[in-house]
């Protein structure tokens, strides 16, 4: 008796006597020590206070049981401590009917209850909307839930016990499955996204987590598949990647490029279009920066384009464009490129824009304009041709009267010794009149079909020259004539006049504010060439100018003074003759060098 | 220079056609000037020059259509201020205004020789 009294004190789960109207006869250490009472007053209460009102229902009926000869079998109530928490005790239990006592055994479960509660919240919450099935290790399915059956169109019915090939899309490769199998079936999850089809036919995508699942013995049992609807993401992110690829393709066609600035990090994102146009190599993971950016456009444009950024990054302003950019590969090419601010709270945080390759359109602008300058020029030819034709004719009466008198007096010796040098001065200023207008004429001479012919080289220039002297004379302009060469060009005359008299307007322009006002015209005689050198008393064209001054449109002089052809028409006009010119420096000085072939 | 040699000057301009004929006087050439081209078709008609000197730009008509109206037989010679006359049909030689008197001569002198 000594031993089961041990027995029942040193226990270390709960044990407990009990009358059945409610009063605890005997209890051990370990039932005090679970609910927090005194030994003492545990026995001068009644039990069923200790028990949580919403469990005293089930325990009464589990007592009556035990009254009719049952016995309790992990029995669970929940029981007061005397911190009024509560405890959760399971019980076992059997009643003598010769004592009329209950001997009851308990294990606080609190612990394991409250772990498993938590378990189960959180597995609500992982499946919670998912798609889950399960298959045996052959991939038959064993499990799956509402939500699957829902979305693949199928019922439980249809699919328990089908291996999970049924719902193959024959999307996925082969070896997608082979590696798949191979992972889940080493006991490793997998996860991935699996495109299947519904039993109407349609795709349904499920981002799709495989969790092999052991048995006690580490054996594989089964495959779970815990996963998630990704068909509407996965449909819109099709569409959108067409809708990008459309755009792309779009952007290619028109060359137009996207681009972003991100104004705190002065970092640039860039289409694939804008890295073809400025023939930028993309380098992944890599973003130009805005100084880099900027640099991708010729020189005189950069102070152009950088204001309107800044301008656009401080006030939000929009900005539009037409720039030449200098390519990655140094290819110069003309552009439109815009650009406009993006706020996000109040602040300017982005600017974004295009550029577009207009090279096409700006060639055939400038190809445009410079017929257009040309005819302009032809028609204004034209109508100087027709007044020098009729002012011929009015001055030529006249001054043959002058030169007929002055031939006459001389002939009769009508003027003393004394007067004959002054009349023959008459004759030369009159022979000078009459070459100044016979120069004019044919300057002026625009004849339908160019005349090509050997001429003079020498007395080309010395017409130019002649043409010129008013301006020359009236600017105090010093014309030196050197080393000339008695040589013939085959050339239309009349062109090339007027090429040699705008390089000297041109120069007489360029010197008329200096103190030392000259220009030299070299002839210099080659093995095959003529050339001719055209220097003035300039102190040369600046190097950044140097290679645009034969480009149409571009002139330094003042809007009164850029009258003329231009050098982009002497150039075309040379071009004709198979002749060329070339700018360099002479000493320091601006010189023009034409080159002819001997004819 | 005995043999006739007789030289007309067509010319709407009355001075040139004075010095025309001044210098006719000392050069020894028989030198009739008319500023009207009707007088001087009908003096051709009437007496054939060896030259007639024919301005291009007359009163109302150009110098070509004059030669057109005078026979054959005579040398016609254009007085012309342009670079390059519409036409030189009818005509022997071109003299350009303004010319030197030592090229009109030089011009009746050529053809002289060639007559004797």
């Amino acid at each position: 008796m000594e031993n089961y009294k041990k027995f029942f004190d040193l226990s270390l789960d709960i044990m407990c006597i009990a009358t059945p109207d409610g009063r605890l006869e005997r209890v051990n250490g370990v039932f005090t020590e679970c609910l927090g009472y005194p030994h003492d007053d545990l026995l001068s209460m009644r039990y069923f206070d200790l028990i949580h009102p919403d469990d005293l229902k089930a325990s009464e009926r589990e007592l009556t049981d035990l009254g009719s000869g049952h016995l309790t079998k992990n029995f669970e109530n929940r029981c007061r401590h005397a911190d009024r928490s509560y405890r959760i005790i399971s019980w076992s239990a059997s009643a003598d009917s010769e004592s009329n006592l209950i001997f009851a055994m308990g294990r606080e479960i609190t612990n394991q209850v409250v772990e498993q509660d938590r378990l189960g919240q959180i597995e609500t919450a992982l499946i919670a909307d998912k798609i889950i099935s399960e298959t045996d290790r052959r991939g038959d399915i064993i499990f799956l839930n509402d939500e699957y059956c829902r979305l693949s169109g199928y019922s439980r019915e249809e699919l328990l016990g089908k291996n999970h090939r049924l719902l193959n899309s024959a999307y996925h490769p082969k070896q997608f499955f082979d590696d798949l199998w191979q992972k889940v079936s080493a006991g490793e999850v997998w996860s991935g996204l699996i495109r299947n089809q519904k039993k109407n036919g349609d795709y349904f995508y499920l981002q799709t987590l495989i969790i092999p699942m052991f048995d006690m013995m580490g054996t594989i049992s089964s495959y779970l598949s815990v996963c998630q609807d990704q068909t509407n993401s996965v449909m819109h992110e099709g569409a959108f990647t067409r809708t990008l690829e459309i755009l792309n393709e779009t952007s290619a066609i028109a060359k137009v490029g996207g681009w972003e600035l991100d104004v705190a990090s002065g970092e640039l994102t860039w289409t694939d279009e804008t890295f073809k146009i400025l023939e930028v190599e993309k380098q992944h993971g890599q973003k130009p920066m805005l100084p880099e950016g900027l640099q991708l456009f010729i020189p005189e444009h950069i102070p152009l384009v950088e204001e309107a950024v800044n301008r656009a990054m401080t006030t939000g302003e929009p900005y539009a464009l037409e720039v030449q950019a200098r390519t990655a590969k140094g290819n110069v090419l003309w552009v439109y490129t815009n650009g406009k601010a993006n706020y996000a709270d109040g602040k300017i945080v982005s600017l974004s824009g295009t550029i577009q390759d207009i090279q096409a359109r700006k060639t055939a602008e400038i190809k445009y304009e410079e017929e257009r300058q040309k005819s302009l020029h032809a028609a204004k030819m034209v109508s100087l041709g027709e007044l020098a034709a009729s002012m011929a004719h009015d001055i030529n009466n006249p001054l043959g009267v002058i030169l007929g008198y002055a031939d006459l007096l001389i002939q009769t010796n009508a003027v003393a010794p004394s007067h004959v040098k002054k009349v023959e001065s008459i004759k030369k200023a009159s022979a000078r009149i009459q070459h100044i207008v016979q120069s004019l004429r044919k300057y002026s001479r625009t004849d339908s079909e160019k005349k090509f012919e050997n001429c003079n080289l020498q007395l080309v220039i010395e017409e130019a020259i002649e043409l010129a002297r008013p301006r020359l004379k009236n600017e105090s302009v010093e014309v030196r004539l050197q080393n000339s060469v008695i040589g013939e060009i085959f050339c239309n005359h009349i062109e090339i006049e007027q090429v040699l008299l705008n390089l000297i307007n041109n120069s007489i322009d360029a010197v008329s504010r200096l103190d030392d006002k000259w220009i030299a015209i070299e002839t210099i005689a080659e093995p095959d060439k003529y050339c001719v050198s055209i220097t003035d008393s300039g102190l040369g064209i600046a190097s950044e100018l140097q290679y645009r001054i034969f480009e149409t449109f571009f002139t330094t002089k003042t809007a009164d003074r850029g009258t003329g052809l231009g050098l982009s028409i002497i150039v075309g006009i040379l071009e004709e003759h198979d002749a060329q010119i070339d700018y360099l420096l002479n000493n320091g000085h601006t010189c023009f060098k034409l080159s002819f072939n001997k004819a | 220079m005995t043999e006739k040699f007789e030289i007309y000057y067509l010319d709407d301009e009355q001075d040139l056609c004075d010095i025309v004929e001044e210098y006719g006087e000392i050069a020894n050439i028989a030198v009739s000037t008319f500023t009207n081209h009707e007088n001087a078709i009908a003096a051709c008609a009437d007496t054939e020059p060896d030259i007639l000197f024919i301005d291009y730009r007359l009163q109302g008509i150009t110098g070509d259509k004059v030669a057109q109206r005078i026979s054959d037989a005579v040398t016609k010679v254009l007085v012309t201020v342009e670079l390059q006359p519409p036409t030189l049909a009818g005509f022997s030689s071109v003299l350009a205004k303004p010319f030197d008197l030592k090229d009109f001569l030089e011009i009746i002198t050529k053809y002289r020789e060639a007559k004797f």
